[in-house]
Order: C-alpha cells, then structure tokens, then sequence
C-alpha cells in the first residue's frame, strides 16, 4: 500500500513573518500587557485617553469637516431624487409641529402660573457652552462622544450635556480643547431619575442590547407607557428637571425612549449647574431656595412624546 | 551631496506613508459618516489599511507602526488599550499566510479580507467580552465587518494606485 507522501518542512512561513518575528511577539506581548495594565489602571487610561484626544482634536476637527461635507453632498444628492416625497413628509411634520407649539404655549402658560405661586428657583445656570461633536466612539466598548470644547471654553466634568430634545450624557473627562461626554446609552451610565407623575424614583442604566432601563423602582412603583422621566437631581449628579425621555414597557422590564436624538447628535450644550449647597445661601431669601415640588396636577403625565423627526 | 540628503528624504517620507494612512484611517474610524435615512457607516478603515499595506508592502507596515496604529485606534475609539493592536497583529499574521496560500490577485486578496476581517471582528468580541466579563452583542461587529469586506475592492484599488504611483517612486 503506498504511503502518502508529506514533506517535512514543506511549509514555510511568509518572509515577512520571518523577517520581523522578534517585532511582532514584542509588539504582540506590548499590547497583552498594555490589555492588563488597562484593566488594573482605569483612571490613568482615561487621562491618557482624553491627552490623546486633544492631541489629534485638531485633526479629527478637519476630518470630521471633510466627513460632514461628503455626508452633506451624499445627502443633497439624495434629496434631490426624492425631493417629492420629502415635501410630503415635511408638510405632515409641519402640521404636528403647529400642535404642538400650542401644546407648549399652553405648558409655558401653567408653568409661569405654578412658578409665581411656588416662588420655584430653579438651580443657577452658570455657563452654557455649544460644542459640535468631533468623534464618536459609539462602539460595543464605549457610548461616547468627544465634543470640541474643553477647560478653554470652561468645560467641567460633570456638566449636563443636552440636544435640541433633552438630555444626551454628561461630561467625564475635560481636556484642553476637548471633552468626552458619556451617553446616557454607555452601559457605565447611571443617571437618578424621577418619573412623572407621582415623583417615582428610579436609576436611569445604559444598556448595550436597548433603551436605558430603568432600575431601583420602587417595589409597589407602576409606570405607565408614555410617561414623562426627567432628572431628579439625587447625588448631585445632574441638576433636577432635565428632560430625559418617556416610559417605554420592554420585555427585559421598564426602560426610557430618549428625547435626545442620541444616534445623530452633532450638537450639543454643555450646561454647568452650581447645586444649592454651593451657592452662597445667607444671600438669597428662603422663598427663593424653596425645594421644587412636583404639582399632583396630571399635565405632564399626559404630554405625549415628542414627535419622531 | 545636496541630492543625495533630498532623495534619502524622500524615500524616508515614502516610505512613512503607510503609516500615515493608516493614523488617517483611524481619525475617520471615529468620525460619525452619516447616509440619508440616519444610516451611519463605522467601516474598519484601520484594518483595511493594515491588510493592504502589510500584504503588499511588508517591508513598511511592520509591526511597529502596526501597534501604534491599534493603539491609537484603542485610545480613541474607547476600546481596552491593547485591544486593537493586539488583534491587527494577529490578523497581520494570518492575512500574510493566507496571502502566500492563495495568491495576490484582487479578487482572492478580497476573499482573503473578508477572512482576516471576519477573523479580526470575532476576536474583538470575544477579547472584548473576556475583558468586560460580558457577553457583547455581536451585531455590531457583524455590520462593521460585512460594510469593511464591501468596501474593501474600492480601497484596495485605490491603495494599489498609491502604491504604484507614489510610494513606489519615492522608494526607488
């Protein structure tokens, strides 16, 4: 019976591989290493992460330029083949934007009334800084995003960054000229919430699979879809009030539908709140500093979503 | 003597470019490239990058701008660090296997892609779910790598013109 025949030594490794081995095993050791040390340093990663980001703010700032530019050309051209449809679109969409500026008109109304007989003071606004997203990192690792503003512009971790719809994150880490802003969506994201009406309380926690959920309900808590989530200002997180976004029943429990338009956010303003305790108290009178009470009146359970853009 | 500093120069920038391309490659991994319809493309340009280079030009992609390419790609991305250069090192090594099995031509160098692509997205995931100790959802990845393999030919042909016309000369 004649037995196959193998070469011993017949294969061999590409010449490149042969020629840098030393190379890549350092390399490749480099980084296992750099995966550990990763692990057990998160801050000094963050620093390093955020160094590097304003290093290149500069050049992700013109290739983010170059990017909107061809994304604008892709999308004009496409408007232009579907110029007709569109118009019927945004006829439609105009037609519920009038509603609802009379909803509004109508809330703004209550809101003044409420604010005179409450003698509500709503927590300072320091500084509102606009800044234009550079880069996103909305990988599986991170729901990020890194915004053209930093310590120049008065940028300060912890500021509450909101779109044109609500609320998109908060600020983590500043540099120079940049800041990275953490989505509400990043699984490392805890947001304390309250849910109109009745002030539920509950943790607002990004999740890699869906919506935020909503987490640390009370026991006997029942929400109903639709209803209103803002922030509730617990831990001096974020400042109360901020729009967050309505309930939504998922099979994996209770979660939020943001305002924010969190996948096409190009814009967004960074606020900077000093809380009460940092305000110098003996200066305002206590009508002013009175806490804000939620009315048991059932219009901001009944405020409908935002229509869908 | 003036000459010969000017071309030692200029086979010194050539022979950067790769890298040059491939730290361009990450500035637009990270940049939000949205499509009508709110569709948004976050294509591999880093690994496209690598793959050519390290396939065509492995006397310039080594291992060294290989790493710092991943790492850079890891630190603003907002991956572990390591992660990505940990895998473009891998997947450098098996797309120049597969290169000397099945050849350079454009359309076996396509399939060798979508392989290494294929081959680098599956060991993201599972490093990157040992590393958080979580199961990540795998879509992501499967978006990214079938838009990389898609556009790869596009890339290649353009890499391959660069190659041809200006790293080449600037090399010689």
């Amino acid at each position: 019976m004649p037995q196959p025949k193998f070469k011993r030594g017949a294969w061999k490794a590409p010449v490149e591989l042969r020629a840098h081995k030393t190379g890549l095993i350092a390399f490749g050791v480099l980084a296992l290493l750099l995966l550990l040390l990763g692990r057990a340093e998160n801050s000094l990663v963050d620093r390093v992460r955020t160094e590097t980001a304003d290093f290149a703010s500069g050049v992700i700032g013109q290739g983010a330029d170059v990017a909107e530019w061809v994304s604008h050309g892709v999308e004009a051209a496409s408007n232009a083949v579907f110029l007709y449809g569109e118009n019927d679109r945004l006829r439609t969409q105009n037609e519920e934007l009038l509603a609802w500026r009379a909803r509004a008109m109508e809330l703004e109304r209550q809101v003044r009334s409420f604010q005179s007989i409450l003698h509500i003071s709503y927590a300072p606004i320091e500084g509102v800084v606009t800044a234009s997203v550079m880069a996103e990192t909305g990988g599986p690792f991170s729901r990020a995003i890194i915004v053209k503003a930093g310590n120049d512009q008065g940028v300060r971790p912890g500021d509450a960054a909101l779109d044109r719809y609500g609320l998109v994150g908060r600020v983590v880490a500043v540099g120079q000229t940049s800041a990275r802003v953490l989505l509400l969506t990043d699984t490392t994201s805890h947001v304390p919430v309250v849910v109109e009406p009745g002030g539920i309380r509950a943790v607002l926690s990004g999740d890699a699979n869906g919506p935020p959920q909503l987490q640390f309900l009370p026991l006997e808590a029942k929400l109903v879809e639709g209803t209103a989530i803002v922030t509730s200002g617990d831990g001096g997180v974020l400042p109360p009030g901020l729009p967050v976004g309505v309930v939504t029943l998922t099979p994996n429990g209770p979660a939020a539908r943001l305002y924010a338009d969190i996948a096409r956010v190009e814009v967004v303003a960074l606020k900077r709140y000093e809380f009460l305790n940092d305000v110098d108290m003996p200066q305002l009178p206590p009508a002013q500093i009175a806490p804000v009470v939620i009315p048991e009146e059932p219009a901001v359970a009944a405020n409908p979503a935002p229509p869908a853009e | 003597m003036v000459v010969s500093v000017f071309s030692r120069l200029v086979k010194w920038i050539g022979g950067r470019l790769p890298l040059v391309l491939a730290l361009i490659a990450v500035i637009f991994a990270i940049i939000p490239f949205r499509l009508p319809g709110g569709l948004e493309m976050t294509p591999l340009y880093p690994l496209m990058v690598v793959f050519f280079w390290g396939n065509h030009r492995g006397d310039l992609m080594t291992p060294g701008p290989i790493f710092f390419t991943g790492l850079l790609y890891d630190l603003l991305s907002g991956a572990p660090p390591g992660l990505w250069a940990l895998v473009l090192l891998l997947c450098h090594g098996l797309a120049l296997v597969l290169r000397d099995t099945f050849g350079r031509a454009l359309h076996s160098a396509w399939a060798v892609f979508a392989v290494t692509c294929a081959a680098a997205c599956f060991l993201v995931w599972l490093l990157g779910s040992i590393y958080d100790w979580e199961i990540k959802s795998p879509m992501e990845f499967i978006v990214a790598g079938l838009v990389s393999i898609a556009l790869y030919p596009f890339f290649g042909v353009a890499f391959a013109f660069i190659e041809r016309r200006v790293v080449a000369p600037m090399r010689a």
